[in-house]
């Protein structure tokens, strides 16, 4: 019996008997146990196909499956109001990645110096938490007054959705540092440098981990109602504009689009992660 | 099984009215900026009094959405749903129908181009290639294409952004964009940055018609045939009394619409509220309106934007001239 699950996926008596039965994160991390996966996306997949088959939902609500693969191969080939597919999906991969890139590059330093310095910490604290809990979406008007319809409006939003998230993870990912891990490497005789790169930094790269993986899905979220304004191209834009004419299927194409992609960011994310930081969870 | 969609969609707080069984209030979808003589009803609450019910005026700023909460059974009625997104959501297979004419207003709705842009309608050819901001699916979008048709520009060529009538109107004012399209209080404010591209009175000549309905589900149309009726009755005193004097209401409707005592009066000197008797004519609800709407539907077949129409005797079957038959 055991071995039958182990095959199907859906145990994995190697990875379990090396630890306790409970308790132990790493091990519900580790491979093995997909055929869970499988079947909680697959009874998804099942679900639709038997709705499209047997009509329960109007398709202005839900369209069937067959219409919205029929839609993909179509906009695959024909592309979908001048633009290619990957056009649209690069278009917004690339507005979520440039804002991404310069909310880390702002957020993370910004963090460091609210964990690290008193002075920063008094004068940056009531800009952040002011702003950390404003939603970018609400900063749509101003940032069109502001910047225009083109790409920097939109990059711009995505770094308000990122900056603060970034600063605060890096701030609590500083603050995790063990004191007794500093004065320790004062006693080696360590300079100021050396003791944020070499023990404040790696101490707070988890988090900062964990930060960049909630700012990407954040972003994402962001990066459709940011197209909703003005695009020419974009995944956000396909879905706003298929909205106005009713077709559905060209909506659920988007969400799926947007679902696949941001999860093949996370899964790359993840095996950074794994790489770079094999003390997460560790200390 | 459309039970099946509902049971689902209720805990998910998709459908905010239940109250389709016993009717005591009602919903009805309106356009901000956009003061139409019956508001003056709506603020004067004739509506609740007459009807003897709580009417929700509930504000909208495109059609298609209107279109859409029709569609989930938020709303029972839309006054002046814009006539685009009415054909597009038919053809789609919302059940709606159209039992009036809300008002026409070919100067209401236009596309405005910047002023440093040089173009006119002589050479709008140099469009091709620039960008221009307007509402998609909508009146405004289809009178900008075939707009563009008429004066022997690529629609294909243009780059058109979709945006909302507020949006479109903030792009413009800041020079981003070549021209915008937008209607009621957005166009006013893109009037100041520039010239529109054809008049109205040109555009009529060319056969287009501008015009806003009122839109109702079928079911609801079916279930309250006689809400619908009152509601049409009301509507028409308040254009007839608002055709007499006009003046008098510009107050009211200034509130009512959100907009500035001289936008007001400007928009609403550009609409013409149509009495039952005009509108029960061939022009409009007896057979103009029908074949307006397999023309619509058609044109936007040949842009490529929806994959088919409709067939004529569907079109006929979108209107229903009965419930004004018995306005007085």
């Amino acid at each position: 019996m055991r071995k039958i699950l182990d095959k199907l996926g859906f145990t994995n008596t190697n990875t379990e008997r090396k630890t306790v039965t409970f308790g132990d994160a790493s091990v519900v991390s580790a491979p093995g146990g997909r055929g869970w996966t499988w079947l909680s996306v697959g009874f998804f997949i099942i679900l639709w196909c038997l709705a499209s088959i047997f009509e329960w939902i109007n398709p202005i609500f839900w369209p069937p499956i067959g219409a919205v693969w029929e839609q993909f191969v179509f906009i695959f080939t024909e592309g979908y109001r001048n633009f290619t597919l990957l056009e649209h999906i690069g278009l917004s991969l690339y507005r979520v990645l440039m804002g991404f890139f310069i909310g880390c590059l702002v957020g993370i330093p910004l963090g460091f110096a609210l964990a690290l310095s008193r002075v920063m910490n008094r004068l940056f604290d009531p800009i952040v938490e002011f702003f950390r809990p404003m939603p970018p979406l609400a900063l749509i008007p101003l940032v069109i007054l502001w910047l225009g319809i083109g790409e920097s409006a939109k990059i711009f939003l995505l770094f308000l959705a990122a900056v603060w998230i970034m600063a605060l993870a890096t701030r609590s990912g500083a603050l995790a540092t063990k004191i007794s891990k500093i004065h320790a490497a004062y006693t080696l005789n360590a300079n100021k440098k050396q003791i944020l790169f070499r023990v404040i930094l790696p101490n707070a790269l988890p988090e900062i981990f964990t930060g960049m993986r909630v700012c990407m899905g954040v972003c994402w979220g962001t990066v459709v109602a940011a197209e909703l304004v003005a695009a020419e191209a974009g995944v956000g834009m396909m879905i706003m504009v298929a909205s106005k004419f009713l077709s559905t299927d060209i909506v659920v194409l988007g969400i799926i689009l947007i679902g696949v992609v941001a999860y093949a960011i996370d899964v790359v994310m993840r095996y950074l992660e794994a790489k770079l930081i094999p003390w997460r969870g560790k200390s | 099984m459309m039970k099946f969609f509902k049971y689902i969609a209720v805990p998910l707080g998709l459908m905010v009215s239940a109250n389709a069984f016993a009717l005591k209030e009602l919903n009805v979808a309106y356009f901000l900026e956009w003061p139409s003589a019956n508001q003056v009803a709506q603020v004067e609450k004739t509506y609740d009094e007459r009807m003897g019910l709580k009417v929700n005026w509930k504000s909208f700023d495109n059609g298609n959405q209107m279109v859409q909460a029709i569609a989930a059974g938020d709303i029972d009625i839309a006054y002046s749903n814009g006539f685009v997104p009415q054909v597009l959501g038919y053809t789609k297979g919302v059940k709606i129908k159209v039992v009036g004419v809300a008002m026409t207003y070919a100067e209401n709705d236009n596309c405005v181009v910047h002023k440093d842009a040089g173009i006119t309608k002589k050479n709008a050819k140099k469009l091709e290639g620039k960008k221009v901001a307007s509402p998609i699916g909508n009146v405004t979008h289809f009178k900008l294409l075939r707009t563009l048709k008429h004066l022997g520009v690529d629609a294909k060529k243009v780059k058109i952004l979709p945006s909302s009538n507020a949006d479109a109107s903030s792009a413009l004012a800041r020079g981003d964009v070549a021209m915008a399209c937008g209607f009621g209080g957005s166009l006013v404010r893109m009037k100041q940055y520039g010239k529109v591209l054809m008049t109205g009175a040109e555009q009529e000549a060319i056969g287009l018609k501008v015009f806003d309905v009122v839109t109702v589900g079928s079911k609801f149309l079916k279930k309250h045939r006689k809400v619908v009726t009152q509601f049409m009755q009301i509507t028409e005193d308040a254009n007839l009394a608002y055709n007499r004097y006009p003046a008098r209401f510009y107050k009211t409707l200034s509130k009512a619409s959100g907009m500035k005592m001289a936008g007001t009066i400007d928009t609403l000197n550009k609409f013409t509220f149509l009495t039952r008797a005009e509108q029960l004519t061939n022009d409009w609800m007896l057979g103009g309106i029908q074949k307006f709407a397999k023309e619509v539907a058609d044109f936007y077949v040949e842009q490529g934007e929806i994959p088919k129409a409709l067939s004529k005797a569907k079109y006929k079957k979108m209107v229903d001239a009965s419930i004004l038959g018995e306005v007085k």
